[in-house]
């Protein structure tokens, strides 16, 4: 009975085993393999050289320069501002007594890229529900452009529209566990209101703001669906670069989609351990 | 500076409700004119087109397939949070570290990177091809919450149960799923929402017998038909709902079994 408490070798193996199988020979895999072939070693296209050139093209590419600026511009825009709103949304739901704004903001957690990309163009396109309410408070417009322009407006809306509610969900419980023990203690103390969540609540609850941000500033900037299908043709997000060109017609692209693709794994894996480090750094003050 | 306050939650609020509010308004009515100020001719087109076309089924498919994973997945935490718990050794936390990965890599590098070996090994099987990518990305989420609660809890309680007599299963079924049935269903519904918000899985490695809902809704989310899109995201959140809703009635249904 591998699944109860004996603790010998065997059964050990049994229980790891195929979570290990599944996380690591997936990830080894795709990192060897998108290594491999990023260097040019494709046998199934008879090209068997080493090979830096597929690397040293790409940065010298203005496609894959631009694209790969505007995912950075558009993930670090995209997850501030969710961090900032996200953290203050947080801090007024561990104050408000409303269920129905506990309950409603978490909506967007629970949908998918695609769906919350559908709400988003139905809100803020052209004739869409924000048009509508500015014909209803009197503002006269031709047309709202947010969709499809250039600076990424409509990804930034949908990635903060999935990224405010998680940041919240994220700081609400540390918020309201530290809000019963510290308030009325550095109040008598003489503390303001400032002060107080300036250098009381935000310290506290730094390690989960920080690693959440991590998280959805990884997400934002590899994301396929939200630029896909709100972002312009031009340029291109780095996740759909990647895709693009690992599918072109002319195979002599893989390589540059794998890439493209290693660049990508890499930045995770910087941001992997930036998080690893956040998780398990000192937990001094940590609630 | 209350006011401040109360004006910056207000806009944020109406921000993340105003979306739902449109999909709403959208999924009843068919034109708003620029000179209305609310949406006219009400319609159940949407609704009627979903069932016509047959999309239901597919809708229905993904739910199930998603249901399997987050089942899957949920086994999968349970044995390694019991692995976890119970060993101590020198790379125990790189260990952990390990599964939770797949939360930070890029969903396209590991479809792209994994393509070849799937075609290699499993070559025309591309359920159990989806079925494994969405459990990859769909573990470390349930196994964070399950083993998190075997952290606070730890199997100390079982252990005792064991050691005065005891079985394997009662203790098992006794004492460990009374005291972390919670943290198994919260694992389940964060597994099962990982998998059925997956779209580029689906899309790129699975073919015509595994499209999911996600998939059946893209040609409507920028199309001309703002009443089938939003018909389409109402019903993929109203599939969602009544899952995680069954979940906590049988949550609340086993615990009230328990006390009674």
């Amino acid at each position: 009975m591998w699944f109860f408490l004996e603790n010998n070798k065997i059964n050990n193996a049994i229980l790891v085993m195929p979570s290990f199988l599944i996380v690591f020979s997936i990830t080894a895999y795709v990192v060897v393999n998108t290594l491999k072939e990023s260097l040019g070693l494709i046998p199934e296209l008879f090209l068997y050289e080493i090979t830096y050139k597929y690397y040293a093209n790409l940065f010298t590419d203005k496609i894959f320069v631009s694209s790969f600026l505007y995912s950075i511009f558009v993930a670090s825009m995209s997850s501030s501002l969710s961090v900032v709103l996200g953290t203050y949304l947080g801090y007024a739901i561990s104050k408000s007594k409303s269920s129905f704004t506990n309950i409603s903001y978490r909506f967007p957690i629970f949908l998918s890229y695609v769906a919350a990309a559908a709400l988003i163009y139905n809100t803020y396109s052209d004739k869409g529900l924000l048009y509508h309410m500015f014909q209803f408070i009197g503002i006269e417009i031709d047309s709202l452009n947010i969709i499809y322009n250039s600076n990424g407006l409509a990804v930034i809306l949908l990635n903060m529209f999935k990224g405010i509610p998680f940041i919240a969900f994220s700081v609400y419980p540390i918020l309201l566990k530290t809000d019963a023990a510290y308030k009325e203690t550095a109040r008598n103390l003489g503390c303001t209101n400032n002060t107080y969540v300036m250098k009381i609540l935000l310290p506290l609850c730094k390690k989960a703001i920080l690693s959440s941000a991590l998280v959805i500033f990884n997400y934002n900037l590899f994301v396929y669906e939200g630029f896909y299908f709100l972002g312009p043709s031009n340029p291109p997000s780095i996740g759909v670069l990647a895709y693009n060109t690992y599918l072109n017609p002319d195979m002599t692209y893989r390589a540059y989609g794998m890439a493209i693709n290693m660049i990508m794994i890499a930045i995770s894996f910087i941001l992997c351990f930036v998080y690893y480090r956040i998780l398990k750094s000192e937990n001094e003050g940590a609630i | 500076m209350k006011l401040l306050n109360k004006l910056i939650f207000f806009i944020i609020m109406i921000f993340l409700i105003l979306p739902l509010v449109s999909m709403i308004l959208w999924s009843f009515f068919s034109s708003w004119g620029t000179e209305n100020l609310l949406p006219h001719n009400f319609t159940l087109k949407g609704f009627a087109y979903f069932f016509n076309s047959q999309d239901y089924i597919i809708a229905s498919k993904s739910v199930v397939y998603s249901l399997l994973v987050a089942f899957i997945s949920l086994v999968l935490s349970i044995m390694l949070s019991r692995f976890l718990i119970k060993t101590n050794f020198k790379y125990k936390i790189q260990l952990e570290s390990l599964f939770y990965l797949p939360m930070l890599l890029p969903v396209v590098s590991i479809c792209i990177g994994s393509h070849k070996m799937f075609l290699q090994l499993f070559s025309g099987c591309s359920g159990l091809i989806v079925i494994l990518l969405h459990i990859y990305f769909s573990l470390p989420y349930s196994f964070k919450l399950v083993y998190s609660c075997y952290e606070i809890w730890g199997i100390e309680q079982e252990q005792v149960a064991r050691g005065l007599g005891a079985s394997k299963w009662k203790s098992f079924y006794l004492i460990n799923v009374p005291v972390y049935f919670k943290g198994y269903v919260t694992g389940f519904i964060m597994a099962f929402i990982i998998s059925y918000s997956q779209y580029f899985i689906n899309f790129f490695i699975g073919d015509s017998e595994f499209v999911n809902f996600s998939m059946i809704m893209t040609p409507y989310i920028t199309g001309s038909d703002r009443n089938i899109s939003s018909v389409y995201t109402l019903l993929y959140i109203l599939y969602g709902i009544v899952i995680m809703v069954l979940c906590s009635l049988i949550e609340k249904l086993f615990n009230k079994g328990r006390n009674v």
